[in-house]
C-alpha cells in the first residue's frame, strides 16, 4: 500500500512578494507618505495598468501604481460569491447604468477585472480595426501592424487553446452549433496549469489564471515599484497643458475616504482605471475636452441571456467558465447593419443565476431546484457601430463618484430578441427539454415553435429584458485628430503633453470579443512608444 | 417582503423558517452596510417608498403593510411591479430582486435545495 501523499500547500505569490519586501501602502499595509515623487504615475493595476507598470519597470524607470481596490490574493480567493462581489468588484458587484437597467461587472482590485474575469483571450477583430481605420483614422492598427504586440504579450501571459473537454455548459453551445451547421471555436485562455474549478470570478485560488496580479504587477514590484491600495485618484492638478500632480485619497472598502490626501508627482501620468473610470477622473480633473468627447461613446456589449433546462445535469458551476464561442451573427450582415451578436456561456453559480434569472415565491424556487439541469447562454451584442447604439455617457455624481448614462434602444433591444431566438434554436438542437430566455414576461417554451412564438411576442423594454455587461469600453476615444478623440493614436491626451491612456476606454467602438487581449496589446505598443518619448531604455515584454 | 419573495425557497417548518429569515435580513444588513453611500442612499429611498402607506399603494400596489398583508397579496403586488407598464415599477422591482436573491443564495444553508454542492475543495 502506498503512502498517502498530501499535495503540496499552494503558493501565494502575493504573501511571498510581501516578506521580500514589496513597497506596499495603503489599506492594511501601512499609510502612503503623503507627498509622493515619481517618473510616471499609473491610476490603476487592470488589463493596461499591469502591462504598463511592468514594461516601465523593465525600462528602469521610477514608477507608483495607484488602485482604489484591495489587495487580495490566492490564500483569501474562497470561490465564494458573497466575498467575491463585495472584496473585488466595483460597488459590491452592483455598479449599474443611471437608469438601472443593466448592471455592470467590473473588477476593484489589485489586478482589476483580470483578477475576476473568465478568461477568454481574443485578439481584436479585423472588421473592428478596419472601422476604427476608416472611422476614426487609426490606419495603422491593422492586423499586421498589432500581430508582434500580441504575440509578446501571448507569451508573457502563457494565452493558448483550452485542450481540456468543455464542461457541459459551453457543451451545449459546441453540440447545438454544429447540430446545425453553425461553426464554434475554441477559446484561447490566459492560464497556466488551469484546474478546470470554474470559479475564476471570484479569483484564481489556485493562480494558474495568469492576470496583472500574478504577472506582471509582481514583475514591476520586483524591480522596485511602488504599490498605493485602497487609494483612489481623486483628481489631477493641471498648469497649462501638463499634468502638474495627481492627488489620491485613501479609501475604505466601501469606497468612503480613510485620510487624509497625498500628492503624487511625476514626469508622466498614464491613466488606466479602465473605462467608465478613467473619463470619470478626467472629467473630476477638469481636463480639457474642446470636442465635447471625453466620456461619450462607452460601450457595453449589453448582454441577453437564455436559460435552457435538460434532463441532466449540466452543473454549469464546475469547468473553466468560458471555452467555446460563436461569432457567426458577428458576421450574417454589415458591421453597421442590425445589431451583431458573440455567442458564449456564463457560469451558473446561485446568487449570479437565481438574481439574473429571475422570479418570485415558488417560481424562484422552481429555479432553484432546476440550477444542476440549467444551461446558460449569453450572447453579447456589438455596439458603437451604428447610430442607435453610439454608447453612453460617464458623468459624475455631486460627491464626484462615476455613473454611466447608458440607453438600452430599440436598436439594441430588438438585436437581443433575434439572439434569443438564436440561443433557444442551439439549445433545443443540443437536446433541451425547455428554453426559456431571460426575460421577465417569458415563459418555458416546450420547443422550438412555441419559443419562436412566445419570443415574439416578448415586449422588449428594459428591465423587462434582463441585460448586463461585463464589457466596459471607451470614453476615451483614440483617433487620428483631435476632433474625434480625446487621446492620439500614440495614447497621449490630445491636449495634455504629459498624461497618456492606456486602457480600455481608448476603444472607438465595442469590439464584438472580451476586450481584455485588445487591452494588453494595445498597452504594450503604447508603453512600448511611451519607453522611447521618455528616453529610457527600449524593453520586450516577452 | 423577504418571506413573500423567497417563500417556497425558504425552509417550510415554522421554527427553521424563522431562523432563516432571520439570518436572510441579517445578511442584508451586512450587505447593504458594505455597499457605497450613494447606493446606500438609493436604496434608503427605495425602503422609505415601501415604508410609506400612500407610496407604497402606488408604486407596489399593496394595500396592507408588508408584515401584515397575506404571502399570497404581497407576491401579486410584487409580479404586478415586475411587469409593470412603468419603467419606475419595474426600476423598484429590479432593486428589490437584486438585493434579495443575492443576498439568500450566498448562503451555504440555501444550497441544499439547489443541489449546489459549494466550491471544490483545493486539496
Amino acid at each position: 500500500m502506498s503512502e498517502q501523499l498530501s499535495p503540496p500547500p499552494l503558493r501565494d505569490p502575493i504573501v511571498a512578494g510581501l516578506a521580500r519586501g514589496w513597497q506596499v501602502h495603503g489599506g492594511p499595509y501601512g499609510a502612503a507618505p503623503p507627498v509622493i515623487e515619481c517618473d510616471v504615475a499609473i491610476v490603476g493595476s487592470g488589463a493596461g495598468a499591469g502591462i504598463t507598470a511592468e514594461m516601465l519597470a523593465r525600462a528602469g524607470l521610477k514608477i507608483v501604481i495607484v488602485e482604489e481596490g484591495p489587495l487580495r490574493s490566492s490564500s483569501q480567493f474562497k470561490q465564494r460569491e458573497l466575498d467575491a462581489y463585495r472584496e473585488l468588484y466595483q460597488e459590491s458587484g452592483g455598479r449599474k447604468t443611471v437608469d438601472q437597467a443593466m448592471n455592470i461587472l467590473q473588477g476593484r482590485c489589485v489586478g482589476g477585472s483580470t483578477t475576476v474575469n473568465w478568461t477568454g483571450s481574443f485578439r481584436t477583430p479585423l472588421d473592428a480595426l478596419a472601422y476604427w481605420g476608416d472611422r476614426f483614422g487609426l490606419t495603422d492598427f491593422n492586423e499586421a501592424a498589432m500581430a508582434p504586440w500580441f504575440e509578446q504579450v501571448e507569451k508573457r501571459l502563457n494565452i493558448g487553446d483550452w485542450l481540456t473537454e468543455p464542461n457541459e455548459n459551453n457543451g451545449v453551445l459546441q453540440r447545438g452549433a454544429q447540430k446545425l451547421g453553425i461553426p464554434t471555436k475554441v477559446v484561447r485562455r490566459n492560464v497556466k496549469g488551469c484546474w478546470n474549478l470554474g470559479s475564476c470570478g471570484m479569483g484564481c485560488p489556485t493562480n494558474a489564471k495568469q492576470s496583472m496580479l500574478v504577472s506582471t504587477l509582481p514583475a514591476a514590484l520586483d524591480l522596485g515599484a511602488t504599490m498605493l491600495v485602497q487609494t483612489r485618484a481623486t483628481r489631477f492638478e493641471l498648469q497649462g497643458d501638463k499634468v502638474a500632480a495627481l492627488v489620491a485619497e485613501p479609501v475604505a472598502l466601501d469606497g468612503s475616504v480613510t485620510g487624509a490626501p497625498l500628492r503624487i508627482t511625476a514626469k508622466h501620468y498614464v491613466v488606466a482605471g479602465g473605462a467608465i473610470n478613467s473619463p470619470a477622473l478626467l472629467l473630476r480633473s477638469g481636463a480639457p475636452d474642446p470636442h465635447g468627447l471625453l466620456g461619450k461613446r462607452t460601450f457595453l456589449h449589453p448582454t441577453a441571456g437564455g436559460v435552457a433546462l435538460f434532463d441532466h445535469d449540466v452543473a454549469g458551476w464546475a469547468g473553466a467558465p468560458l471555452s467555446v464561442f460563436c461569432d457567426h451573427f458577428l458576421h450574417t450582415g454589415p458591421i453597421d447593419g442590425p445589431v451583431g451578436y458573440k455567442l458564449e456561456v456564463a457560469p451558473v453559480h446561485p446568487a449570479f443565476a437565481l438574481t439574473n434569472g429571475g422570479g418570485i415565491g415558488p417560481e424562484l424556487a422552481q429555479r432553484a431546484r432546476d440550477m444542476p439541469r440549467t444551461q446558460l447562454m449569453i450572447a453579447l451584442l456589438r455596439d458603437g457601430f451604428h447610430a442607435d447604439a453610439a454608447g453612453g455617457a460617464v458623468k459624475l455624481r455631486s460627491d464626484g463618484t462615476p455613473q454611466l448614462d447608458y440607453a438600452l434602444t430599440d436598436y439594441l433591444l430588438e438585436g437581443a430578441r433575434r439572439a434569443y431566438v438564436t440561443m433557444a434554436e442551439i439549445q433545443f438542437a443540443a437536446g433541451a427539454k425547455t428554453v426559456r430566455p431571460v426575460h421577465e414576461q417569458a415563459a418555458g417554451y416546450a420547443n422550438l415553435a412555441q419559443a419562436r412564438q412566445g419570443i415574439a411576442g416578448l415586449a422588449m423594454k428594459p428591465f423587462l429584458a434582463t441585460l448586463g455587461s461585463a464589457h466596459v469600453m471607451g470614453g476615451c476615444t483614440m483617433a487620428a485628430d483631435a476632433g474625434r478623440g480625446a487621446v492620439r493614436p500614440d495614447g497621449q491626451h490630445w491636449q495634455l503633453t504629459n498624461l497618456s491612456v492606456h486602457d480600455g476606454s481608448l476603444f472607438p467602438t465595442s469590439l464584438g470579443a472580451n476586450p481584455q487581449l485588445t487591452v494588453y496589446g494595445l498597452a504594450t505598443r503604447l508603453t512600448s512608444g511611451l519607453i522611447e518619448r521618455l528616453g529610457a531604455r527600449p524593453v520586450q515584454l516577452a | 417582503m423577504a418571506n413573500a419573495v423567497l417563500d417556497g425557497s425558504l425552509p417550510d417548518a415554522t421554527e427553521e423558517r424563522s431562523a432563516a429569515l432571520d439570518n436572510h435580513l441579517q445578511r442584508m444588513e451586512t450587505t447593504i452596510a458594505a455597499l457605497p453611500v450613494h447606493m446606500q442612499e438609493e436604496l434608503g429611498t427605495l425602503l422609505a417608498v415601501l415604508a410609506s402607506a400612500p407610496l407604497r399603494r402606488i408604486v407596489v400596489g399593496l394595500a396592507a403593510p408588508w408584515d401584515v398583508a397575506p404571502i399570497s397579496e404581497a407576491q401579486r403586488a410584487l409580479q404586478s411591479m415586475r411587469t409593470s407598464s412603468s419603467m419606475l415599477r419595474r426600476q423598484a422591482y429590479g432593486a428589490l430582486r437584486d438585493l434579495t436573491h443575492a443576498a439568500y443564495f450566498v448562503e451555504p444553508s440555501t444550497w441544499a435545495l439547489l443541489h449546489y454542492p459549494g466550491p471544490r475543495a483545493l486539496a
